[in-house]
């Protein structure tokens, strides 16, 4: 039982490296409707590839030039190539966007023109008194933090006063790992130590503020700062978004296949292993390789095959080890049996509510019980109930 | 073209996050109780002799043989390789006397698995101590056989529960409390190895198998409310610490109140439950008709569980 590797500071700070340009790329598309490109279409750098029609909701652009091989609901794909120089008589192609000055705009228009170029407004302008920056590493392993706050310096910069531009909170706190000796301008600082699961958005602002509630208060955090900082900075399209591979923090084109990119970090994948994306607490496994990286990726890893014991249908045996390490001082043990038996009512009664996703009781559990996506299905039930609920009630007024 | 530029695609596992995991497994854990154990048997066969290997392993025996015979009839997967009926019936030896009759020894193992454990599920759960409930069922049944000083007469060893209880206060006044402490005092064959059973209890807790809540609170009543009777009469009750130091009462506080199924899981409650269980031993103890009434106390103490449980901090966030 190894307790250093819940520790968040790799004391790693050097350059990010910069992918090669990947054969192809999937761009992940989340209920983007209106796709701007079709099948064998020329792209270049920088072209809006699909819109959102919710205005707050970022366009995705290609990262790379290439030809459009695929369109569908969920990606676009784009195979990377030299495009066909013009034929003669006619004008040159296009081989890039020009950069938006954003500096001029304000609100609804700088919102809408930071959309076009694919930021996701929503989980900045959300109304708030108190602004958060979390700069943690987010998860255990991930190590791009340390290493954006020294030499991502001015991006980071000019996504903050973006940032703040944006949001109509009247104080900004950047939450730091301990000892950190990045200094910002206008902004308080706070030092939080770097241990899983104080990363945690819930138990940051627990910390800076000293109330167990996210009212009044917005978090966003160092990964999205980057992406905005990087948009703010050249008024160019978001194409490109750090990874952290394994520990290697590596800049990629949004829609960078995971299998590329894994082959970028020399990191061989066999049979049985599996592929995350995201961090080893909260990640996803993928069970395809050629699944393009989303906008806020930020990490991903491989678990060899047999690294760990896998999940089991054993009961619990109510040893409390995930009650001693709760962050959120809830029972999960009670909560998993309840959802298995979809007691719902009692999941609400112990307080299903404030699990904070951490995953440490699953981390923990010597039976090895899915726990938190035992939380994580009541929860959607919960979800699920309720919203029926209020169309029966719905149907009722009519 | 695509799909050559990748390798040809593995096989990949899919599995639900978090992916990693502190390496805790049921059978590590009875792996560590076992080995928190071996002092104490080492003890035991000490004191008692092949008597005490023979209960042991006639026991332990029992009891594997007995879960899975269960989990066949009860139609469940076999899970004996847990190791957890290893320990069940090693714990349940440890309760009786070294001179145990064969018979006892296995109608009392079964009992305790299949009333303490199978009869509820699997692993998991049992309200009571399994171990508290086979020595119920053969200390109501059998008195006779399960009385040490009845069965043990070949031994020079000397029961001083019996002692306090029959021949009163002045029968123990010189009793050294070092001896008792290296398991030179008659008993149960393994409850009796205090100290052997204390280097245990501090290897699970130093292994962190089991948490500290319980173990000081027990030993704190038994000292607090044994010292308050020491205090009105030294004459008549005993000493505090000769209450932590005889009978089963250090087997109890490491092994048999620290029962994952049977305890309550919140600090708060853990520690109401350590304070009543050493409160019920001492009020046994001194009032009871048995001598030594830990086990009883574990029993009872097991029953105020769902309320201990009801001890829990307020959640993350409520008001």
């Amino acid at each position: 039982m190894n307790k250093n590797i819940f520790i968040l500071t790799h004391g790693d700070t050097g350059a990010f490296e910069t992918g090669t340009v990947p054969f192809e790329v999937r761009i992940p598309l989340n209920g983007h409707g209106k796709k701007s490109v079709k099948k064998k279409a020329e792209v270049y750098p920088g072209l809006l590839v699909a819109d959102h029609e919710n205005a707050k909701s970022g366009d995705m652009h290609s990262g790379i030039t290439g030809i459009v091989t695929e369109v569908t609901d969920t990606h676009i794909t784009i195979k990377a190539q030299e495009l066909a120089a013009p034929a003669e008589g006619e004008d040159p192609k296009p081989t890039g966007v020009e950069p938006v000055a954003l500096a001029s705009l304000e609100d609804a228009e700088l919102q809408a023109a930071l959309k076009g170029l694919g930021v996701d407004v929503r989980p900045l302008i959300k109304r708030c008194d108190l602004l958060i920056v979390n700069a943690l590493n987010p998860e255990p392993g991930i190590s791009y933090a340390e290493s954006m706050l020294v030499h991502a310096k001015s991006t980071i910069n000019a996504g903050l006063d973006m940032l703040k531009r944006l949001s109509p909170a009247a104080r900004t706190v950047v939450a730091l790992p301990t000892a950190s000796t990045a200094t910002f301008d206008g902004s308080d600082i706070a030092f939080i130590n770097p241990q899983y699961p104080n990363s945690l958005d819930e138990l940051l602002v627990a910390n800076i503020t000293g109330k167990e509630s996210m009212k009044g208060v917005n978090v966003v955090d160092l990964h999205a700062l980057y992406n905005l900082g990087a948009v703010a900075e050249s008024g160019m399209p978001l194409t490109h978004t750090v990874v952290c591979v394994e520990g290697k923090n590596i800049v990629a084109p949004i829609g960078t296949p995971v299998g590329a990119l894994l082959k970028e970090a020399s990191i061989e994948v066999a049979d049985g292993d599996t592929v995350i994306v995201g961090g080893p607490m909260r990640g996803e496994a993928t069970g395809d390789l050629n699944k393009g990286i989303g906008k806020n990726t930020n990490a991903l890893f491989v678990m060899p095959a047999g690294s760990t014991e896998p999940i089991s249908d054993h009961a619990c045996f109510s040893c409390g080890a995930c009650i001693e390490h709760c962050p959120s001082r809830i029972q999960p043990n009670m909560i998993s049996r309840y959802v298995e038996f979809n007691e719902l009512d009692f999941c609400r009664q112990e307080n299903i509510g404030a699990c904070m996703e951490c995953g440490l009781c699953t981390y923990y559990c010597p039976a090895r019980r899915p726990m938190l996506q035992f939380i994580r299905l009541g929860k959607h039930k919960i979800a699920l109930e309720e919203s029926q609920v209020t169309a029966c009630a719905l149907q009722v007024e009519e | 073209m695509a799909k050559k530029s990748l390798p040809t695609a593995p096989f990949l596992t899919v599995a639900s996050a978090p992916h990693l995991h502190c390496g805790a497994s049921i059978k590590g854990m009875m792996s560590t109780i076992l080995l928190a154990l071996l002092p104490a048997v080492i003890g035991a066969v000490y004191w008692y002799g092949m008597d005490a290997m023979r209960v042991m392993a006639l026991s332990i025996a029992t009891a594997v043989i007995v879960e899975a015979l269960c989990s066949r009839i009860m139609e469940k997967e076999v899970r004996v390789d847990d190791f957890h009926a290893v320990v069940t019936g090693l714990l349940f030896a440890f309760i009786l006397p070294a001179g145990a009759e064969w018979w006892l020894v296995v109608s009392g193992s079964a009992a305790t698995m299949i009333l303490g454990k199978m009869l509820w599920g699997n692993f998991g759960g049992a309200p009571i101590s399994a171990i508290a409930v086979g020595w119920a069922f053969c200390t109501v049944s059998w008195p006779v056989y399960m009385n040490v000083d009845a069965t043990m007469l070949n031994t020079t060893l000397v029961n001083p529960l019996s002692q306090l209880k029959y021949f009163g206060i002045d029968s123990i006044v010189d009793a050294s409390m070092y001896n008792y402490f290296i398991g030179d005092q008659l008993g149960a064959l393994g409850a009796v190895q205090v100290g052997a059973l204390l280097l245990g209890g501090l290897i699970l807790l130093a292994r962190r198998v089991i948490t500290w809540e319980i173990p000081v609170a027990t030993i704190a009543a038994v000292l607090v409310v044994g010292g308050i009777y020491y205090a009105i009469d030294p004459e008549l009750y005993a000493n505090p610490l000769f209450h932590l130091f005889t009978g089963s009462t250090m087997l109890a506080i490491f092994f048999l109140l620290t029962d994952f199924t049977s305890t309550p899981n919140t600090r708060g409650g853990k520690i109401v439950f350590g304070l009543m269980a050493g409160f019920l031993i001492i009020l046994i103890r001194t009032y009871g008709q048995y001598a030594d009434g830990v086990l009883f106390a574990v029993l009872l103490a097991n029953m105020i569980t769902p309320l201990c449980d009801m001890i829990k901090p307020k959640p993350f966030g409520a008001r």
